[in-house]
Formats: structure tokens, sequence, C-alpha cells
């Protein structure tokens, strides 16, 4: 069984005492990845979402450069990073690939069982998706900054 | 009576030279000024463009050098954001969507 102290570094989990972290270490299951290694694909169902143990995994999109389409990372996160929280929220597709980008121990949690044991602990559930919102937001506002400094660079060189 | 005659011969060529010399200079003065007419009118072209069509330039890469160039400005922007993210408003905010050249 994971050590509930491996899970003081997780996002996700942020807030736990000690008794709740241990509920939620019962539901992990530790994967390793080598470097390089494919840990999911954009457009898969996401069965489950990972905790960064140790390492660093990048999160990559395809981008099509003179013909050839190739992954390009848009971001990089480490220890206690949340990755495929896409499990957590329906319809629960992912929309990043990610691939390891040295030796990473993840743990994994499935969705079914995850999510039946947040029915069934409400305050655990309660905590993991406010959690899981903030992860989110910041995603979701890194990227619309993003966009929106691509839309102005586009209208920038196009109206001059 | 011929040292006359040379005198004047030397005298011919010399006007001549130098009315050759001055035409010469008057036609390079007039090319000048239209050609600075020319520029002045003509819109500036900037770096990376073309500047007759303004067209952006597209420079000899190969796709890892693309991926390498793309990755690079989306670490940049992404820490820059992160950081500004980070900052109390309106401060950050302000600068948030502002897009660098």
């Amino acid at each position: 069984m994971t050590s509930p102290g491996t899970l003081k570094v997780a996002e996700l989990f942020a807030g736990f005492s000690d008794s709740q972290r241990l509920v939620v270490a019962a539901l992990a299951r530790e994967r390793r990845a080598a470097a390089g290694e494919t840990l999911f694909r954009m457009g898969d169902q996401a069965e489950a979402f990972y905790v960064i143990v140790r390492g660093r995994v990048e999160l990559v999109f395809p981008l099509t450069v003179m013909g050839e389409t190739r992954e390009v990372r848009f971001r990089s996160l480490e220890a206690g990073g949340t990755l495929a929280w896409s499990a957590l929220v329906p319809p629960h597709r992912l929309t990043m690939s990610a691939r390891a980008g040295t030796d990473v121990e993840l743990l994994a949690f499935e969705r079914a069982a995850t999510l039946e044991a947040l029915r069934a602990q409400p305050t655990i559930g309660h905590l993991v998706m406010s959690n899981l919102a903030g992860v989110v937001a910041i995603r979701f506002h890194e990227m619309l900054a993003l966009w929106v400094r691509e839309v102005q660079r586009n209208v920038s060189q196009t109206y001059r | 009576m011929w040292l006359t005659v040379i005198i004047a011969c030397v005298l011919f060529v010399a006007a001549t030279v130098a009315i050759l010399g001055f035409g010469y200079q008057q036609m390079e003065q007039d090319r000048r000024e239209k050609a600075e007419a020319v520029l002045a009118r003509a819109p500036l072209a900037r770096e990376g463009y073309c500047p007759l069509c303004d067209a952006p330039l597209r420079r000899a890469s190969t796709v890892e050098q693309v991926v390498y160039e793309v990755e690079r400005r989306i670490d940049a922007e992404l820490q820059d954001v992160v950081q500004l993210l980070g900052r109390p408003a309106p401060e950050g905010l302000r600068r948030l969507y502002r897009a660098s050249a």
C-alpha cells in the first residue's frame, strides 16, 4: 500500500488530515515509467488520474510543422502535480497527451473506485473537488492568457 | 602660327573635358535627388518581412528547429503568465493579456 506521507505534496490532496490521506492512499496504485515513455494519449478515455511522486512529466499536443505532425511540449509538471484530471470530470476525455520527461514514479487512481470512494465519504469528496477546481482554474487562466496574447499578436500583425 | 593653333586645340580639348565633367556631375546629382525622393515615398521595410510585399520572410529551418523554437516560446510565455498570475491584482492583470512581439 502507498504510504500516506507520499500524498503530502499532492496539490489534489492539500488540506487533508492524516486519516483522510490514509483513506486516499488505499485507492492508489504505483506506476513507474522510463524517460520518453508515453503515459496516455490525447482523445483516449481517462480511466485514471495520476499524482506525480517523483520525476517530470511533459504534457504535449500535436502540431503540424512543414507537413509533419510532431508532439510539442506545452508544459512540464513535477512532484505533487496532477495528471489526467479529466478522469474526475465528464466526459472523461483526455485533452492532451503525456510523456515522461525523466524516469517517473506516479500514483494512479482508478476512476470508478475513486469516484465511488468520494461519494461514500463526502468530506473527502468535497476537499478533492475543491482542490481539483483550483487546479483546473489555474490551467484555465494560463490557457486564457496565452490565447488572448496570441489573438492580440495576430491582430497587431494583421491590422497595422 | 603653329603655336597659336596648338594652344587653341589644347584650350578646346580642356573646355570639352570640363563641360563633359560638369554635365556628368549634374546628371549624377539629378539621379541622386530622384532616388532620394523615391526612397522617401517608399513604405518602411520591417525586419523579417519582405520590403516589397510585406509578407513574413520564411527562414530555412528544419522541423526539429521549429519544434524547439515553439517549445522555447511557450516555456517563456507560460513562465511569464504564471509569474503574473501570482502577483496581486491589478498589477499582474494589466500585463497578463499583453502580447510581446
